[in-house]
């Protein structure tokens, strides 16, 4: 099982948790695939029409930052996922 | 001058010395810090990029700390709706610039320091000239613009950076020492215009910008006082809503425009541009509008468009707004090529990315801020069930 965290105002936009289990992936695809399947739209909204994540998000994989969201990035049970966008209020 | 003098003379430099560990003498004790480290913090300036939230708590830690100067940088006034968060600031102050409401702030708080007004904001043409006179920049800015001119600035002249954000119940803290990254190797472009709200429109917990700006305090007097572990290296998420703190790392991105190897960003660019100009690749550029300014246009006869999976407009749509779906396209709306549309979905996030790939598409298109749910708060009518 792979945990997602995603930001919470994109969370309440799909209606879903912030903080997601998701079972059966292997890589980014399956997740992205994963995401989209359970709450329509919100795998789409993650990436460019491309196919690349949204080039203002920025991906954690167990806590580390991925510069390069490769679709063929695997992932392994029990792993994290953080899909982060800045915030500007001071 | 006589024996007399010379005596009162040094009587009111034992007193002042008394005074001055009185003062400190808590954090004195402290064997990591110790005198030296006092002596290095009254040695130190800092500059705090606006009075704002972060702001407030920040100077006010690192005045009481005793830093020796202290800039703010700022060219707000004090308003009423700042003071749930804006600690330095007090009803009698509202309507005064905040640099000197500020600086009135933290002199009462402790005479010893010294605190600079930079009264106006900083922009690329004044950036680096302000910068240049202190040794850490602690940022508490409420602009992605603001935010990226500060990161680059401070890397250009290579200065440490301890930024922080707050947005609802949520912060992120950053620390950077020259050549160790850069806010830009975490995020490298700002979100497109419109799909992050602001504390004025999503509100924000004032408590939150006083865990994030004391932090900023904290990492900012480890690194003035040479003492500690600074945060480097990691992105701190506070969630105020369960009160957890969690952990990323980040590291310098060698592809960095700004730090990187082979850096495309090597003086101050226009940041209101780079953060407002429309790239339909990136989602950005989609203009929004309010509430109000949406009834103005559905009154006018503009059509409204849901952008949302059909299962989601069953629950609860804005009356007379189209189903077409999040992937539609210029050609499936509709109307004729020249018509305009207003983009809805739950709180204006999706809408704003489909408004944006329309007005690529060569289609007139708005996204309602703040989406159904601002609709709804506005008391205005819906059809069907209420937004979950």
């Amino acid at each position: 099982m792979i945990t997602v965290h995603l930001p919470r105002d994109l969370a309440a936009e799909f209606s879903c948790r912030d903080t997601l289990a998701v079972d059966g992936v292997g890589d980014l695809a399956e997740l992205w695939a994963a995401l989209e399947q359970r709450h329509p739209g919100l795998g789409r909204w993650l990436r460019e029409p491309d196919g690349a994540l949204r080039q203002h998000l920025s991906l954690f994989v167990n806590a580390r930052r991925v510069a390069w969201a490769d679709e063929r990035i695997a992932l392994r049970a029990g792993q994290e996922v953080w899909i982060l966008r800045a915030v500007s209020g001071g | 001058m006589n024996e007399h003098g010379n005596q009162q003379l040094a009587e009111t430099d034992r007193a002042r010395a008394e005074s001055h560990v009185a003062r400190y003498h808590r954090q004195i004790i402290l064997p990591e810090l110790g005198l030296a480290g006092q002596r290095a913090l009254s040695a130190s300036r800092v500059l705090v990029v606006g009075a704002g939230a972060l702001g407030s708590a920040a100077a006010l830690y690192l005045a009481a700390a005793g830093v020796g100067t202290i800039g703010i940088a700022d060219g707000d006034r004090v308003d009423l709706s700042n003071l749930h968060r804006q600690v330095l600031h007090g009803t009698r102050d509202i309507g005064r610039l905040k640099t000197a409401s500020a600086k009135d702030r933290l002199a009462a708080l402790n005479p010893e320091v010294r605190v600079v007004e930079h009264r106006g904001y900083l922009d690329s043409g004044n950036v680096l000239d302000v910068m240049a006179g202190y040794d850490v920049v602690v940022d508490g800015s409420d602009s992605f613009a603001a935010r990226y001119l500060v990161n680059d600035a401070a890397v250009l002249l290579a200065k440490p950076l301890v930024t922080a954000a707050i947005l609802r119940f949520e912060g992120q803290l950053l620390v950077f020492r020259p050549g160790e990254g850069c806010y830009r190797c975490v995020f490298p472009e700002p979100p497109p215009a419109g799909t992050v709200p602001n504390c004025a429109e999503a509100g924000v917990l004032g408590a939150v910008a006083g865990v994030l700006g004391s932090t900023q305090a904290v990492e900012a007097l480890k690194l003035m006082g040479r003492m500690g572990e600074p945060a480097v290296g990691r992105l701190g998420l506070y969630d105020a809503w369960t009160g957890r703190w969690q952990q990323v790392q980040v590291a310098r991105d060698p592809a960095c425009a700004v730090c990187g190897d082979h850096p495309t960003i090597t003086g101050p660019i226009d940041y209101d541009a780079w953060c407002g100009v429309p790239a339909p690749a990136a989602g950005r550029g989609a203009r929004e509008v309010s509430v109000a300014e949406a009834e103005r246009l559905m009154h006018q006869g503009i059509r409204f468009v849901d952008v949302r999976p059909a299962a989601e407009y069953a629950r609860g749509h804005i009356p007379g707004a189209v189903l077409v779906g999040p992937d539609t396209s210029s050609a499936n709306l509709p109307g004729t090529a020249d018509t305009a549309v207003v983009c809805v979905c739950l709180q204006g996030v999706r809408s704003a990315a489909v408004a944006t790939r329309l007005e690529s598409q060569g289609r007139s298109a708005v996204s309602l801020a703040g989406g159904l749910l601002a609709w709804a708060r506005a008391g205005l009518p819906w059809d069907g069930g209420l937004p979950t």
